[in-house]
């Protein structure tokens, strides 16, 4: 299994628009920014055909340490939560289009 | 802590009043999960492109696309997306089970299928539980 990170995403910015490596990057960036920016300030990001972002608010709770059964209080607080579109489920469940073997070349 | 609490809770129930938008959002164990107001796509190519005067806006609507292709490209090769600061993405299998049909009870049987996941990034998750600083 092969990660993919930043630096894939850049290249393949680079590659689809004719953009600088810098620039690429620094677009890459800024769209992860303006995301997390606007879950900090708690509203959501909908993405189509990707996926939601949305912030929950968790209340406090008492929790156990599971390995000692000592009670632990979880203060109340807010969680990410992420929920895939049906485009990108159905995506997934679809088996690679012939592409599987070009998962080191291209990207 | 306790005033904070409360103020969260206050804000909780306004915005939930006033979130009678067409995309206001959806229940899930009885809980509500969004607060109706958010960005879409469309509105981060905007904002992106106001912060790049330089560029054309249908061109970072292509770079915007790029991206999230490029993430749901490497989840269908059933790759791991790593994006520090912001969160990762992976897949997961689920088994074929037995499932039902809640109006009429029969029992349905549901293929094995791979879902999406997403975990929040450690400096994300931080970022959360501070106070906005918008």
């Amino acid at each position: 299994m092969n990660t993919v990170t930043r630096a894939h995403l850049c290249e393949a910015v680079y590659q689809e628009v004719g953009l600088s490596r810098n620039e690429s990057s620094a677009l890459v960036e800024s769209i992860l920014a303006e995301i997390c920016d606007e879950l900090v300030a708690g509203h959501t990001v909908k993405i189509s055909s990707f996926g939601t972002f949305s912030v929950r608010e968790k209340g406090g709770r008492i929790g156990r340490n599971p390995k000692t059964g000592e009670e632990v209080p979880i203060a109340p607080r807010r969680v990410l939560s992420f929920r895939a579109s049906h485009v990108l489920k159905d995506h997934i469940n679809h088996a690679p289009a012939s592409g599987d073997n070009d998962a080191d070349g291209t990207r | 802590m306790k005033t904070e609490l409360h103020s969260d809770v206050q804000q909780n129930v306004n915005s939930v009043a006033n979130c009678f938008t067409p995309c206001s959002g959806w229940r899930t164990r009885g809980k509500l999960f969004n607060r109706g107001i958010g960005m879409i796509k469309s509105e981060l190519i905007t904002r992106l492109a106001l912060a790049n005067p330089h560029l054309y806006q249908r061109d970072i609507e292509r770079i915007v696309n790029t991206v999230f292709d490029e993430i749901s490209d490497a989840l269908q090769r059933g790759d791991r997306v790593e994006l520090r600061g912001f969160g990762a993405f992976s897949v997961k299998s689920r088994p074929a089970r037995q499932g039902r049909n809640p109006r009429t009870g029969q029992a349905v049987s549901i293929a094995a299928k791979r879902v999406p996941f997403f975990k929040t990034g450690k400096e994300l998750r931080e970022r959360l539980n501070h106070k906005p600083d918008q």
